[in-house]
C-alpha cells in the first residue's frame, strides 16, 4: 500500500519484520503449545480489591492481525484487566501473557507492546514532544523517533506546546503516539475514542485498521460498542468483571432486530386483542413493544377494533441496544 | 541504567520545579549569610568560647544549611510524587517494568540534585564567607581540613536529605501530603523535640538526654558538618557532641531507611 501521512508506517527500530508480521517459516513439527508472537492470552484472570471483585475469572485471546474490541460499561473491569496484562497490577489469580511472556519479563517492552492507558496521564506543564523524549530516552530510542510518531498522529504543529493547551482529541493522539513510539507489533489502547469528535473517530478507525492489516495485534477498550463496531473484527464484552460475550462483531450485528412500538391510551385492550402468540413488552403506561409481528398486522388489529392509536412505529434495534442487554443495562457502578 | 538516568534528568529539566526551588533556596542562603556574617563580625575578637575561628568559617561556608536541607528534602519529595500526581508513573513503568532499576535511577537523581543545590548554595557562601572572615581579621580557613571537610559533607548532607524526601514521597504518594508531612516532621524533630530534650535534661539532671538530639536527622547533620568545638555547653550542663563521622553514619542510615521503604512500597504496589 502507498503510505500516506497520518497512517502508521514501519519506520521504527530495525530488526522487526515489515508489514505482514508474524510470518514465521512453516516448520514441519508444529508445536501446538508454542506461544504465538503477538498473541494476547488472558486465562482465568481475577482481581480482588477489598470488597469488590473487579475482574472475575476472565479468559480471552486476541489474535495477531485483528482489531479486538474490549467492551463493557464504565467500571466493568476493563482498565484493571489491561493493567494486569501490562504488569502494572498484580493478578489475584490467573495469568495474562503477550506472545507467551509476561509483560514485565519483556526485555525492551515498548518495542514489542505499545500501550496507552487513559489519555489524561501527562504532566500538563510538559510539551507533547518532551513527554515522548523522556520515554524514548528510557527505551534507548533516537530522538527523531519522537518526531516521526508526532507526525504520524498529526500533531506536529502542537508538539512544542504544553499538554495543558491540548484538546481531548489532541491528548488522545499524543497517547497514540506514545503507544507507537517503539513501533510495536502489539497495541493496547484504553478508550482511544473517548472524547473524540466523529472526524477523530473516523481517523482512528483507519489508523487501527491499517495497523491490523500490517499483521499487528490491536486491542482497544471502549464503553461504547457503536464507536468501535466499524473498527473491530472481534469483541470481548465484559460486565461486572465477567465475560458476557466473545466472538465476531458480525455475529453481534446479526443479533440486532426490529420491533413494533405502539403508543395508545388503551394498552390493556390491545394486549388482550393481540393474544398470547404475540411477544410483547409494556414499556410505559401508554406504550407497548411487540417483537414478533409486523406493524401492518398490529395496525390492522388496532384499527379493526377501533382503538385510538397515537403512534405506530417499526423500531430497528441497534448494536448499542444489544450491548446494553448483554451488559444488563450498564450496571457498572459497584 | 545510563538511559534511565537520562530519562529521569529530562523529567526534571522539562518542568520548572528545579529552578523555582533553586530561586527560593538562593533567597534563603543570602538571608542566612547576613545573619551568620553578623555573628562572625560581632565576634571579631573571638570572645565567644563556643565558637572557635574554624567553627566561624565552617558556619559561614555552610550558610543556609538549616533550610537548605529542607529544600533538598522537598525537591526529593517532588521528584517522587510528581509521577503520582500527574499519573506519569504508568508510562514510566510501561517503558521500564523493572521497578527496582527505575527507583535506583530516581534515587541517584535525588542524591545528585540535592548535591547540586548544595554546590549552588556553597558558590554563594564561599565568596561572601571569605569576605566576612577577612573583615573580621580571621583567616579564610580554606586550608583547614576540618573546614574543608565541613564544606564537602554539607554537599553530602543535601544529597542525603533529598533522598530522605524522595523516600517520604514514595511512601505517601500524595504530593501535598508528603510536603506538609516533611515540613512538620522537620520542625518537630529540629525544634520542638530538641526543646523538649533540653527541658527534660534540666529537669532530670541528665545532660545525656540532650545528646539524643544528635541522633535525629537534623542533629546528625549538624554533627557531621560542624568543624571543631561548637555549642558544647548549655547553661550548667556539659554535652558531648559525637564525632563528625558518627553524624554521617546516622544520617546515611536515615537516608538508607527512607530509600528502602519507598522503593519496597513502589515495587510491590499496584499502579493504577
Amino acid at each position: 500500500m502507498r503510505m500516506q501521512p497520518g497512517m502508521p508506517q514501519h519506520v521504527g527500530p530495525p530488526g522487526y519484520p515489515q508489514a505482514g508480521y508474524p510470518q514465521q517459516p512453516v516448520s514441519m513439527d508444529l508445536n501446538p503449545h508454542a506461544p504465538i508472537p503477538g498473541r494476547i492470552v488472558v486465562a482465568g484472570l481475577s482481581k480482588q480489591f477489598k470488597a469488590v471483585r473487579a475482574v472475575d475469572n476472565l479468559s480471552f485471546t486476541v489474535e495477531p492481525g485483528t482489531v479486538t474490541g474490549f467492551l463493557g460499561p464504565n467500571g466493568a473491569g476493563k482498565t484493571t484487566t489491561l493493567r494486569m496484562l501490562l504488569g502494572l497490577m498484580t493478578a489475584t489469580t490467573g495469568v495474562a501473557t503477550i506472545g507467551g511472556q509476561f509483560y514485565a519479563n519483556l526485555p525492551n517492552p515498548i518495542r514489542i507492546v505499545g500501550a496507552s492507558l487513559e489519555a489524561s496521564s501527562f504532566h500538563l506543564a510538559r510539551t507533547g514532544r518532551n513527554h515522548l523524549r523522556i520515554l524514548a530516552a528510557a527505551a534507548g530510542l533516537p530522538e527523531r523517533r519522537c518526531d516521526e510518531v508526532i507526525d504520524m498522529v498529526g500533531i506536529t504543529p502542537a508538539a512544542k506546546r504544553k499538554v495543558k493547551t491540548y484538546s481531548m482529541g489532541m491528548k488522545q493522539r499524543l497517547a497514540l503516539a506514545t503507544a507507537m513510539l517503539g513501533d510495536p507489533h502489539v497495541l493496547i489502547l484504553d478508550e482511544p475514542t473517548n472524547g473524540l469528535d466523529p472526524e477523530g473517530i473516523r481517523w482512528i478507525r483507519h489508523f487501527l485498521r491499517a495497523l491490523a492489516s500490517q499483521g499487528r495485534t490491536v486491542l482497544v477498550s471502549s464503553h461504547m460498542l457503536a464507536e468501535v463496531s466499524q473498527t473491530v473484527d472481534d469483541v470481548v464484552i465484559i460486565a461486572q468483571g465477567r465475560s458476557v460475550r466473545q466472538g465476531k462483531v458480525a455475529e453481534l450485528i446479526g443479533q440486532a432486530h426490529s420491533y413494533v412500538r405502539v403508543r395508545t391510551t388503551q394498552v390493556e385492550q390491545l394486549m388482550t386483542l393481540l393474544g398470547e402468540k404475540a411477544q410483547m413488552r409494556r414499556t410505559a403506561a401508554n406504550e407497548l413493544c411487540i417483537d414478533n409481528m409486523p406493524s401492518t398486522e398490529v395496525g390492522k388489529i388496532a384499527y379493526g377494533n377501533g382503538l385510538e392509536v397515537e403512534e405506530l412505529t417499526t423500531v430497528q434495534s441497534d448494536l448499542e441496544e444489544v450491548f446494553l442487554q448483554l451488559t444488563h443495562g450498564g450496571a457498572g457502578i459497584r | 541504567m545510563i538511559a534511565l538516568l537520562r530519562s529521569e534528568n529530562l523529567k526534571i529539566f522539562t518542568t520548572k520545579v528545579w529552578w523555582a526551588m533553586l530561586l527560593g533556596l538562593s533567597g534563603y542562603v543570602v538571608l542566612a549569610l547576613l545573619v551568620n556574617g553578623g555573628i562572625t563580625l560581632s565576634d571579631a575578637d573571638n570572645s565567644d568560647p563556643s565558637f572557635t575561628e574554624s567553627a566561624h568559617a565552617a558556619n559561614l561556608y555552610t550558610s543556609g544549611q538549616y533550610f537548605g536541607i529542607l529544600f533538598a528534602a522537598l525537591l526529593g519529595a517532588l521528584l517522587s510524587t510528581n509521577e503520582y500526581r500527574h499519573q506519569t508513573l504508568t508510562s514510566t513503568f510501561l517503558t521500564t517494568p523493572n521497578r527496582g532499576k527505575v527507583m535506583s535511577a530516581k534515587l541517584l537523581m535525588a542524591l545528585m540534585w540535592g548535591a547540586i543545590y548544595a554546590l549552588f548554595a556553597t558558590s554563594l557562601s564561599l565568596p561572601v564567607g571569605m569576605g566576612v572572615l577577612s573583615a573580621a581579621d580571621y583567616g579564610s580557613y580554606l586550608d583547614d581540613s576540618g573546614v574543608v571537610k565541613a564544606i564537602a559533607l554539607n554537599v553530602l548532607a543535601y544529597g542525603v536529605w533529598s533522598v530522605i524526601g524522595f523516600g517520604f514521597g514514595s511512601m505517601f504518594r500524595s504530593q501535598a501530603g508528603a510536603i506538609v508531612l516533611i515540613i512538620v516532621a522537620y520542625f518537630a524533630t529540629s525544634m520542638i523535640l530538641q526543646l523538649l530534650l533540653v527541658i527534660l535534661a534540666n529537669a532530670t539532671d541528665h545532660p545525656g538526654l540532650i545528646e539524643v538530639y544528635y541522633y535525629l536527622p537534623n542533629g546528625a547533620t549538624t554533627v557531621m558538618t560542624s568543624a571543631g568545638e561548637q555549642l558544647n555547653t548549655l547553661g550548667e550542663l556539659d554535652i558531648n557532641q559525637p564525632d563528625w563521622y558518627v553524624g554521617m553514619i546516622v544520617l546515611l542510615g536515615y537516608g538508607a531507611i527512607a530509600a528502602t521503604i519507598g522503593t519496597y512500597l513502589t515495587m510491590s504496589r499496584d499502579i493504577g
